[in-house]
């Protein structure tokens, strides 16, 4: 009796069987996934009827009448638009500079992810090749075979070197990645923007011919480093006891959000020359950044108040416990917490700016959407509207897309969700 | 030999470190900064004001606007004054974003759902749907639908004609309207008479719920009577209330009947088409968010499966949905002023005319664009708020 127990009991402990996998025939599945019941059936027949009737012109379209030559022969209009053709190997730089930086930061601060360097090989084909082919004309008007080689070897060999230092710098390079990114903004502006007219290597490009994809990121670029500190700022007086730092805050926070960001930029355009004394005159695209970087800023004050909002008292009361001043306990104990939180709806937040800096076209700003509109007046490319705008539409796809996965990269690289 | 008193008030705190000093000084300080800074520049203001010979006053509301607004035709033409062109824009503004938060709240919510859907290719669909369009700018994108869509339709000669009631071409999409007839003043009554047959049939079904605890189909009853009354008023009455007006060719052009234009058509699909990605992943996570013990208590106690989804889990999943609903619907609302990109005249893009005319900025954006969405979405939020207070889980 009992040996048979204890046969049976070893025949279990040594081969216990695996939780039986859900193994379905290509038929099986389709009757348990497509059609469970009648009304899922006939939904299913919906959904293929639907896919059919957008999908079968939108292929035809695409693959037979749309004239996607357009592009490729416009990319230089369509990334920096009137941006002196001599001077584009200053852009080309900065894009080098991001590429390192990435992967530095992917190296030195996303460490254990085993699969890091698969994870960032498929980072530059997802990220980079969009990139890659977006420049592809950057030296002309015409494609040059030779562009794309050289700009793609520059890119790779940007991100690689990157890679290089974060890999062997240790510690030392996790802060260097952060003092990167701190100095990469003032740097890429003063690269693009150059020294003074007549200087040898770095002549002053006027910011009317900034254009392009270029103009839509150093525009939202600047709203969110600019909007970050003004932001927290109205945040912090928001949750202020003194009722003059908290009515001024709300005003602000409340009339901002409340308007349209379109009659912001209107106003900022023609308010802000008024409000100035005559001889002062504001260059167009500053006053546009004006505009767009308090929009942000209002934003993001709601967002850091949420963060606020989420640390607990105790942490106050330890900050003045430890003899902290307001400003210290905020700085050293406050606010890193709270920011931390944060992370995701400043992501999202990143991704509305970028997704919102097509409205300068309404205030004739030569963003990418204008210059693919201004494009279609071209006697050459009349009736090729489609195929601009859908480009512009891939592009800021793909941009919130990356913005979007970085987000994601970030989160749990700064643990978030996990304590 | 010192008291203790005394040694307490020697060591009191100076005033230049009482807290309550420093914050009376910070807070005189700010206000006075601020005050100093606004001042100088509105008085910079004035002074470029003046300089143009614009001191600011709401006269110039009176003279005549010198353009035509094509929509709704004939509201607004060149001899009448600014601030009829306003309430035109406003009217454009108010109509296009009602219609548009009606069509997204049921677009989304139908997308939402799908999302949950337990077949693959409607849940994959309605996935790709929401990710395709919510990284794209709705500018954009309202720009595609207006030049890629509703520009390439038919010239007029070869317009899409549905029996005689709808043609789409170009310059619109005509459809068959109902000019009222002077039978109409008595149809309004008996439609008024309906509406408070349909508000007792409503009253009374809610008491017997209250007395008996039966629960007895009050919307649809209620919906019913009143759609009964009109249709028997309708076929009482010696003629009709309304004549059909068909839309008919008419040389280069079509005549008669209910045009809505390409520019209304392109904004509001556009709105809804991108908003409502938004709706639907608020619906999802409200719907997501009731725990399904709920469902598995409901169909153990015999519930149907619609019964669950209208009395357990709607009711627990509209207080997670609700609020930031409304605060879709508001930027719904302000993403209207897109319109202005389109050619559609809302609030914004006559405000811009105005604006170019007349050379009144100040007036314009602060003093009238600015106030009406200010006033629109403080009122979504005291909606908002009131909603959130109502539904709030009242816990001891």
């Amino acid at each position: 009796m009992g040996t048979t127990v204890k046969g049976v009991n070893n025949q279990l402990s040594s081969d216990v069987l695996a939780p039986p996998t859900e193994r379905y025939t290509v038929l099986g599945w389709l009757v348990k996934n497509l059609f469970s019941s009648w009304y899922n059936a006939v939904l299913t027949f919906i959904a293929i009827g639907i896919v059919i009737a957008i999908g079968r012109p939108a292929i035809i379209w695409a693959f037979s009448q749309a004239r996607w030559i357009v592009i490729p022969f416009n990319m230089a209009n369509l990334m920096v638009g009137v941006y002196p053709r001599a001077e584009i190997w200053r852009v080309w730089c900065v894009v080098y500079l991001i590429m390192g930086l990435v992967g530095l930061t992917w190296r030195a601060q996303f460490t254990g992810h085993k699969r890091g360097i698969v994870v960032f090989a498929a980072i530059m084909v997802l990220g980079v090749l969009p990139i890659e082919l977006a420049f592809m004309g950057m030296d002309g008007e015409t494609i040059r075979t030779t562009s794309l080689p050289s700009g793609m070897a520059g890119v790779g060999i940007g991100g690689l070197l990157g890679m290089f230092v974060g890999q062997v710098g240790g510690e030392r390079a996790k802060r260097l990645s952060t003092y990167g990114w701190l100095w990469f903004y003032p740097i890429a502006i003063f690269l693009v923007r150059g020294i003074s007219s007549g200087h040898d290597i770095l002549p002053l490009v006027k910011t009317s011919q900034w254009g392009g994809l270029m103009l839509n990121t150093i525009v939202s670029s600047t709203a969110l480093v600019l909007g970050l500190p003004i932001g927290i700022i109205f945040a912090l007086g928001r949750r202020s006891k003194l009722p003059v730092f908290r009515t001024v805050s709300i005003v602000f926070i409340e009339f901002v959000r409340g308007v349209p960001l379109i009659t912001i930029l209107f106003t900022a355009q023609v308010m802000i020359p008024l409000f100035l004394p005559e001889e002062v005159r504001i260059d167009n695209l500053i006053r546009a950044m004006i505009g767009v970087t308090l929009f942000a800023a209002a934003y993001i004050a709601e967002i850091v108040r949420g963060g606020l909002q989420a640390i607990p008292r105790g942490q106050y009361e330890a900050s003045d416990a430890l003899a902290m001043t307001r400003a210290v306990g905020l700085r050293y104990i406050i606010l890193p917490q709270a920011l931390r939180t944060t992370i995701p709806m400043m992501v999202n937040e990143a991704i509305g700016l970028s997704k919102d800096t097509s409205l300068l076209k309404i205030v004739a700003m030569m963003e990418l959407l204008s210059m693919a509109q201004a494009l279609t007046a071209n006697p050459d490319y009349i009736g090729t509207q489609r195929e601009l705008l859908t480009f512009v539409m891939v592009v800021f796809w793909l941009v919130t897309y990356i913005l979007a996965y970085a987000g994601r990269r970030l989160e749990t690289a700064q643990g978030l969700g996990e304590r | 030999m010192n008291s203790p008193t005394n040694l307490y008030a020697s060591k009191a705190t100076p005033f230049w470190r009482d807290e309550r000093v420093l914050q009376l000084v910070t807070q005189v300080v700010t206000l006075l900064a601020i005050l100093l800074a606004g001042g100088w520049l509105i008085r910079n203001m004035f002074v470029a004001l003046e300089l143009r010979g614009i001191p600011p006053s709401f006269s110039f509301l009176n003279l005549t606007s010198q353009f035509d607004i094509g929509q709704p035709k004939g509201w607004h033409i060149r001899d009448d004054p600014y601030w009829n062109a306003f309430l035109v824009g406003l009217y454009n503004t108010i109509l296009v974003s009602f219609i548009g938060i009606i069509l997204a709240t049921i677009w989304g919510t139908v997308i939402g759902i799908a999302r949950l859907s337990s077949n693959y290719l409607i849940a994959k669909l309605a996935q790709l749907y929401v990710e395709a369009i919510r990284g794209i700018p709705l500018l954009i994108f309202m720009i595609f639908v207006y030049q890629g869509v509703f520009m390439k339709f038919p010239k007029v000669d070869d317009s899409i004609i549905a029996g005689d009631w709808l043609y789409i071409n170009v310059r619109g999409i005509y459809t068959v309207r109902g000019v009222p007839t002077p039978m109409f003043q008595t149809y309004s009554v008996i439609l008024f008479a309906g509406l408070i047959a349909a508000a007792g049939v409503a009253w009374m079904l809610i008491r017997k719920r209250q007395i008996t605890g039966q629960t007895p189909m009050t919307g649809l009853w209620t919906i019913g009577t009143f759609l009964a009354v009109a249709f028997l008023g309708w076929i009482i009455l010696p003629s009709a209330p309304f004549s059909p007006e068909y839309p008919l060719p008419e040389g280069f052009n079509i005549q008669g009947g209910m045009r809505w234009t390409p520019e209304f058509c392109a904004v509001g699909f556009a709105l809804v088409i991108y908003t409502a990605s938004f709706v639907a992943e608020i619906v999802r996570g409200g719907i997501m968010s009731v725990s399904k013990g709920q469902i598995e208590a409901a169909r153990s106690l015999g519930l149907s499966a619609i019964d669950t989804m209208r009395i357990v889990v709607m009711p627990q999943a509209l207080r997670v949905i609700i609020p930031p609903l409304t605060s879709t619907w508001m930027s719904l609302t302000k993403n209207s002023s897109l319109a202005l990109a389109v050619g559609y005249p809302d609030v914004v893009a006559i405000a811009g005319t105005v604006q170019m005319q007349s050379g009144r900025a100040v007036e314009v954006w602060f003093m009238m664009v600015m106030p009406v969405y200010l006033t629109l979405s403080l009122l979504t939020s005291a909606f908002g708020n009131w909603y959130n207070k109502r539904m709030k889980i009242v816990e001891l």
